[in-house]
């Protein structure tokens, strides 16, 4: 019934609902993957720029077949995002369109390993963003951002 | 001034809001509806931090937020948008008990353009379409480590539509 909603809604079965309350829904998870489910996959909206999961190669359209060799079909998609955001490093296995082999390119398998220590400013917050998964993405619209505007514009 | 909300798939939809206004003089921004939510409605004041021309890159990761944005550019004839639809995800979502100790995490609410109709399933439409399936075929090899990178068509054609404006208004 939830899928003739849109691909947004899901159900929580009475038997998750303990997981699902210790679940907080944002939409970046650290990875930076921002997800939601197709044809019964995880499939990528957006990953966001500069994150872990952009440099690793997944696109925009990739279908998340597998995390960790688990497969995301029988999964609703706060369990995807919640997998995400488990803070370890993961194996992603994708699947792009118009591939019709699975294993026969580096760019269908790729994995990505969350940078553990901040060098950066970026890498900070790939960290930050990773433990706590409260911080927004850099390519969003963070709080502030008319006054970021406005100085921009000022300059 | 071309603002590039291309990728940009979530964050704070007031802020995209708050953005958008600081480009309108007037109009109608958004408005919020759905059948057990409050409807609610967001215009622009007459204050503005730029009012030179404008153009909003879009793609199909353009969601939320960044789609209120564009649509709003788009709606009340502030700019182009240039680029590929948008992904269609300006929605409010709430999560609604079951008795059965279960629940529904549904879509109760969704943001509509300037003409109130839904940023849904489907997209925004920019004014200007960039054809990116040359590019593809193009790049079959794309993804690999060792590809070029890839021309950014979008970007080009904004640009080319800018330098075009001051010829247009010669001919008039």
């Amino acid at each position: 019934v939830t899928d003739a909603i849109d691909e947004f809604s899901y159900y929580v079965p009475p038997a998750q609902m303990a997981a699902y309350k210790s679940f907080s829904d944002v939409e970046d998870n650290g990875v930076g993957l921002i997800v939601t489910k197709r044809f019964g996959y995880a499939f990528v909206i957006a990953p966001v720029a500069g994150s872990p999961a952009a440099k690793s190669g997944i696109e925009r359209g990739d279908f998340i077949e597998k995390i960790d060799g688990q497969p995301t079909q029988k999964m609703a998609v706060w369990q995807v995002r919640n997998l995400l955001r488990s803070g370890k490093p993961m194996h992603v296995q994708v699947l792009r369109g118009g591939q019709t082999k699975r294993d026969d390119s580096r760019s269908s398998r790729p994995r990505f390993t969350p940078s553990p220590s901040p060098r950066s400013s970026l890498a900070a917050w790939h960290t930050s963003a990773f433990r706590t998964s409260r911080k927004g993405p850099q390519r969003s619209w963070p709080p502030h951002s008319k006054t970021f505007a406005r100085a921009a514009l000022a300059s | 001034l071309i603002i590039d909300v291309r990728g940009n798939a979530a964050g704070d939809v007031e802020e995209a809001i708050t953005s958008a206004d600081e480009l309108l003089t007037s109009g109608l921004i958004t408005s919020l509806k759905g059948q057990h939510v409050e409807a609610k409605t967001w215009q622009a004041d007459r204050n503005t931090a730029y009012d030179g021309e404008v153009e909003v890159l879009t793609d199909g990761s353009t969601a939320s937020g960044a789609e209120i944005f564009a649509a709003a550019i788009h709606g009340n004839q502030r700019g182009k948008v240039v680029g590929v639809t948008t992904y269609g995800k300006s929605i409010v979502q709430r999560f609604v008990p079951l008795q059965s100790g279960g629940g529904v995490f549904m879509t109760v609410a969704h943001y509509t353009t300037p003409d109130l109709k839904p940023i849904k399933s489907g997209g925004l439409r920019p004014d200007v379409m960039v054809d990116m399936t040359a590019l593809a075929l193009r790049d079959p090899d794309k993804g690999t480590k060792a590809a070029k990178p890839r021309e950014d068509l979008i970007l080009q054609k904004a640009l080319q539509l800018f330098n075009e404006q001051p010829a247009v208004k010669k001919a008039a």
